[in-house]
Parts: C-alpha cells; structure tokens; sequence
C-alpha cells in the first residue's frame, strides 16, 4: 500500500515539527517565569499529538487497511494542534514586549471580575484587529490593535472576546441557546393561518432557512456581546452601536457567509442585555436615538423581520443571562452608576477597566474635547491599579 | 470584527468530538484484530471506547428522528441529510449499530463501514472549517 509510504513521512514530518515545538517552548520558558501554567498546557498539548504519533507508527506497522483508514483524522488532529500552537501561541509569547505583557496583567484582572475563573494565563498580541483563540480555554491568546498600549477607544470590545472564552468553556451554553432557536420557531411554524399547501410549503421553507441561519459560530457570536454587555455594561452597548454604525453596511442585511448576525441585531441585544436602571440614563437615551435615526432610513428586510425577530434575539438574551448568571455564578454583572456631570472627568479610586471604559464613553459624548487629556491619566491609573 | 474566535470555537468542538470517535474506533478495531496491546489498551479502554460510541449512535439516532437538539451534531445531521443515502436506511443501520455494540461481541464486518461513514463525515466537517480558519 502506497499510503504506508506516506504514513511513515507523515510521522517524520510530525516528530520534526514537534521536536522544534518542544525546544521553542523549553526557550521560551528559560526567559520568562510569566507564563508557567500556558506553557505547562501547551507541553501537555504537544504530549498529546506524540500520543496520537505513535498510533499512526503501530497503525502503519500493522499496516490492516481498517485501520489505515482511520490515520487521516488522526493527522488532521496533530496538524490542527500545530496551527494552533505555531500560529498563534508560539508568535505571542515571542513577540511579547512591555505593552503586550501590560495588557496581559490587565485582561486577567478583567477575566476573574468577568467570572471566568478558569483562566490562569492569557498571551496577548497587540498586533492586529481583535480576536481571540481559546483552542486552551484556561489559557487563551487575545489579539488587539497596537493603539491599545495608549489608549482605551475600542477595549470594551476585548468583553466580547473574552465571551467567546466562556462559550466554549460551557458547550451546554450553545445547546440551551439552539433550543430557543428551535422552540421559537416551532412555535412560529404552528401559528400559520389558513394557507393553501403551496402557500404553507413556502412558508415553512423560509422558515427552515431562518433555522438554519443560526449554526453555532452565530450563536457564539450573539452570546459574546451579550455577555460583553452583561459584564462591561453600557460601555459595550454604545461600542456596539459605534462599531454598526462605523461598518457602514445595511445593519439589517441577513448575510449567509459573515459568522456575525446582522448589526442591528447585535445593537438589539446589547440594549436589552443592559442592566435595568441603565435603560432611562440620558447617556443610553442619546445612544439609543442615535442608533433609532440612523435605522429609520435604513430598509428592512422581511427576511430578518422573520431570522432576527425581536422576540427571538429577546429570548436568546434571557436565556444567556440565565446561561452566565448560573454556570459563571462570579461574573459580575455591570451595574455601576454612570458618573454625573459634576467632576466627570475624575478618575474614581475603585477605577476598574470596566469603570473607566464607561467614564470614558460618557465623557466622548458629552465633553469630547476633555477626552484625550482625561484618556492619558485614566489610562496611567488602569496601569498603576494593575501593578498595586 | 474577526471570525477567529467563533470559528476556532467551533473547529475546537470539531476536533475533540472527532479525536474521542476516532480513537474510540481504533481501540474497538485493534481489539477485533487482536492487535489492542500495541497501543497500549486495556480491556477498560475497550469498554470505555465502546459505550462513547453507543452512546454517539444514540445520540445521532435521536437527532435524526429529531429527539435532540446537541449543536455539536447539528453539522453531521445536515451531512447525512443532503448526502445521498436515503435517511431511512441511516435510522436503520445506526439501530443495527446500537444493538451490535450492545452486545458482547466485537466488531461485525456489517458495523464498521457504518462507523467509518460517520467519522468520514465528521472529519469533512472539520477539514473544511479549518480551511475557513487560513482565511480569518
């Protein structure tokens, strides 16, 4: 059998690549007593692609074609591994400079507010737009944009990765949301009124399509901000909001191919993700006509009224709050008064990133040229609280 | 606004589901070649293999006959339901599977192309959301 062949170099290519993991990591390591516990489950991860090596060695071995056919999942598994270790955790922890280790020590305090008390390490790469890989739930790597080392316009956003992290830490999250996916729209399919079977055939298709619609990369996607929101508060609402407007794109377009719901759902559920009181503050008041304004000109299509109905995205967020309210009992839901007008550029002694974040967005809105001299002194105390 | 962390989300969810039926697999098949002691497995480990994938056959059972809602299974069940086997004959080879892997016995010849096709499917599944991943 000619794969034989192939097996054999496979596993040499493998067992090269892995030795070159192993003496990276073990560098790594030598220079920095940082990063102990990831580096302590990345070793783990690579003893494990040297487990599955051997089996593809017996497998190629004993050389019976039943078993030879079970090789190829075997190699995709060890080279997903390597992906995710050569492309993302190895090029974090290399690049790592005093910016990225800052942000690090910052996103954990954020993390164990947040209730993801599992974390125990996180890399972090300022180096491109934000994004998360949480292949190592305890250990994460988070991406951002280089500014993040001056400044906090657009960290709120970090809430929503670090949501990503609690979505795949608790795959029951994701079964909960599909069953008010599917409840509703069961619910919908039976209150048909009087149709001819034509009629009633494509209905029931759109329908399944609206279905269909939300896989579970949406489902992670809409749990995030909700989550994002839960846990910053009404600083990720109005990023929400900022980040639809700025995509210029029809925030009601139900596209097929993009993971991320529609914008306008996402702004929905963020509103309603918000704590009670925050609903009647002049802040959420300006934010919420901003947004109304500019969807008032804005058509949409029956296609979302039917996938993104507001009853729908209402019971995704019930469901996810139940979600971290009970598997993430620490997360700390945002409910910290919005600061007044008088002395709104102060920074509080209790400042959290979550605090300024939302100091910050009041601040923008209604005295933006205090913003940057105000940004400069929030961010020197978001340090220093870190450092303490 | 990056696809990476939903994507690589769920192409974690992939691999592990895929790593636990696939070594499942092995350990049932080298048991029936004789061959369980070159990877290291005990009569545990064969047990173990064999109850995760009766209980996957349930599971994907129910999920055909629309019983279960598990996301984790929802891209298979869309496989096997756009792929060209009559869906009745899948509900009819995955009760045969259940009821061989029920028993006592080892692997029948009739069980394991049932299994393969499963775990060919799955590993399509990942392959595929992996190439999505070159592109984030």
């Amino acid at each position: 059998m000619a794969i034989l062949d192939y097996l054999k170099a496979k596993v040499a290519d493998f067992n090269i690549i892995l030795s070159w993991i192993e003496q990276e990591i073990e560098d790594l390591q030598s220079k920095s007593s940082n990063h102990t516990q990831l580096i302590f489950h990345l070793q783990g991860r690579i003893n494990e692609c040297r487990r599955l090596c051997r089996n593809l060695q017996v497998i190629t071995h004993i050389g019976h074609p039943m078993l030879v056919t079970r090789t190829l999942p075997i190699i995709h598994d060890i080279n997903w591994w390597t992906i995710i270790i050569t492309w993302y955790y190895l090029p974090a922890l290399r690049r790592e400079n005093n910016a990225d280790t800052e942000m690090r020590n910052i996103l954990l305090d954020a993390a164990g507010r947040s209730g993801l008390t599992w974390i125990e390490d996180i890399a972090v790469r300022l180096d491109g737009a934000q994004a998360t890989v949480s292949a190592i739930t305890e250990t994460p790597v988070i991406f951002g944009p280089p500014q993040h080392s001056v400044s906090l316009l657009g960290m709120a956003a970090l809430f929503h990765e670090l949501g990503h992290n609690a979505f795949r830490r608790f795959p029951t999250i994701a079964d909960d949301l599909a069953a008010v996916i599917s409840d509703y729209f069961s619910e919908f399919q039976r209150q048909a009124g009087p149709l001819t079977p034509e009629e009633m055939a494509e209905r029931n298709r759109t329908i399944d399509e609206a279905l269909n619609y939300w896989k579970l990369e949406r489902l992670d996607e809409v749990f995030s901000d909700i989550f994002a929101t839960f846990v910053c508060g009404p600083a990720y609402y109005l990023s929400s909001v900022d980040m639809a407007l700025t995509l210029a794109v029809n925030p009601f377009d139900v596209d097929l191919i993009d993971v991320h719901p529609p914008p306008a759902a996402r702004v929905h559920v963020c509103h309603r993700a918000l704590a009670s009181h925050y609903l009647n503050e002049p802040l959420i008041s300006l934010v919420r006509n901003t947004w109304n304004d500019y969807t008032r000109t804005v058509g949409r299509s029956s296609q979302f009224e039917l996938t993104c109905a507001l009853e729908l995205l209402d019971r995704l967020v019930q469901s996810s709050v139940q979600s971290i309210e009970t598997r993430l009992p620490e997360a700390k839901r945002y409910e910290h008064p919005l600061p007044v007008q008088t002395g709104l550029t102060e920074i509080p002694s209790d400042a959290t990133l979550e605090i300024l974040l939302n100091q910050g967005g009041q601040i923008l809105l209604t005295k933006p040229e205090c913003y940057a001299d105000w940004e400069q002194e929030a961010f020197e105390a978001l340090k220093s609280s870190d450092t303490n | 606004m990056s696809v990476l962390g939903s994507v690589s989300g769920r192409l974690g969810r992939e691999q592990n589901l895929l790593r636990e039926l696939n070594s499942a697999l092995i350990a049932l098949e080298a048991d029936t070649l004789g061959q369980a002691s070159d990877f290291g497995l005990s009569k545990k480990d064969i047990l173990e293999s064999r109850q995760k994938l009766l209980d996957f056959a349930k599971r994907l059972r129910s999920a055909l006959t629309q019983e279960s809602l598990s996301v984790d299974i929802q891209p298979l069940v869309h496989r096997v339901k756009s792929g060209m086997k009559p869906i009745d004959d899948w509900k009819e080879d995955l009760s045969n599977l259940v009821k061989s892997l029920q028993s006592d016995r080892q692997l029948q010849d009739s069980t394991i192309p049932v299994l393969e096709a499963i775990l060919s499917l799955l590993d399509s599944e990942f392959t595929e959301d992996l190439r999505r991943l070159y592109s984030r």
